[in-house]
């Protein structure tokens, strides 16, 4: 995940193959809109 | 904020220490400001050796906690809220250091006129009421902070507007205390350098609410007009 942070513009964020998030990278990983996605992304889910 | 479980329940356990670690810092800070405005009020010169010697703690703590910070941010790479407690905390930090100093130089100013015979009840400024609700302010931002309670935090940013314009009614009092009475300009000196402290320590609280803003919420309103939606 580190790695995708580092090397892209834009992420998204998908879930049992629904897309949960789409935004730029910076934007999901300092303030992501879905709680599904924060939760994924800081460690708490998956 | 996310107040659900982490996968690593250490990092769950970090997280709360560094929370923990943060509001008995600002308890420390909270007495240092409470004991600076009784010293002004009593004249107990002793209490100044109290608030100097908590301020060691603070100092102490702020160092301890930032290394917390960057051991987390090394160590887990946190992101999104995580990474924005670790900020703020960080901030926060240093705000409620610089408080802690600006209740040091209130308890040093209250020595020095008490020291040269004075009672600064004689001039008669709101000084009491302008300490008052900066201590209030430093309560209620801690309490925002303890329970990321972003009301809370937009109650303490506005509050800090009438106390700048406290402290700048307390200077004219002052400077014409001053023009009618020479022989008071060093004790008003001082009791400015004592006004300005207390309404530098509604300005950190102020900081530190707007930094609780930005851990729960994201937004950054530092240097805007903008409160809370």
């Amino acid at each position: 995940m580190q790695q995708a942070a580092r090397v892209s513009d834009y992420t998204a964020y998908m879930y049992l193959g629904e897309m949960i998030e789409f935004g730029k990278t910076d934007e999901i990983f300092i303030k992501p809109k879905d709680k599904r996605t924060e939760d994924y992304i800081t460690g708490r889910m998956g | 904020m996310n107040e659900s479980q982490h996968l690593s329940s250490q990092f769950d356990e970090d997280l709360a220490r560094l929370r923990t670690h943060v509001l008995q810092m600002g308890g420390l800070v909270e007495t240092q400001v409470s004991s600076a405005i009784d010293a002004y009020s009593t004249g107990e010169v002793a209490s100044v050796k109290t608030i100097v010697d908590t301020d060691r703690k603070v100092n102490e703590l702020e160092k301890a906690i930032d290394d917390d910070c960057a051991h987390i941010i090394a160590k887990r790479q946190p992101t999104a809220s995580d990474l924005r407690l670790v900020l703020g905390i960080s901030k926060i930090v240093t705000d409620l250091e610089r408080a802690g100093d600006e209740a040091k130089k209130i308890a040093k100013g209250v020595r020095r006129i008490y020291e040269n015979g004075q009672m600064p009840s004689q001039y008669g400024v709101g000084i009491r009421h302008l300490a008052e609700a900066a201590l209030a302010m430093i309560r209620q931002a801690l309490d925002a902070f303890a329970r990321l309670d972003t009301e809370q935090a937009s109650t303490v940013i506005r509050a800090d507007s009438e106390v700048d314009v406290e402290f700048k009614s307390i200077i004219r009092q002052l400077i014409t205390h001053m023009m009618e009475d020479p022989r008071t300009i060093t004790t008003s000196i001082d009791i400015i350098t004592i006004a300005r402290a207390i309404e530098r320590i509604g300005d950190h609280a102020k900081n530190v609410s707007e930094q609780v803003i930005y851990v729960v919420e994201g937004r950054d309103i530092r240097h805007t007009k903008e409160v809370a939606k």
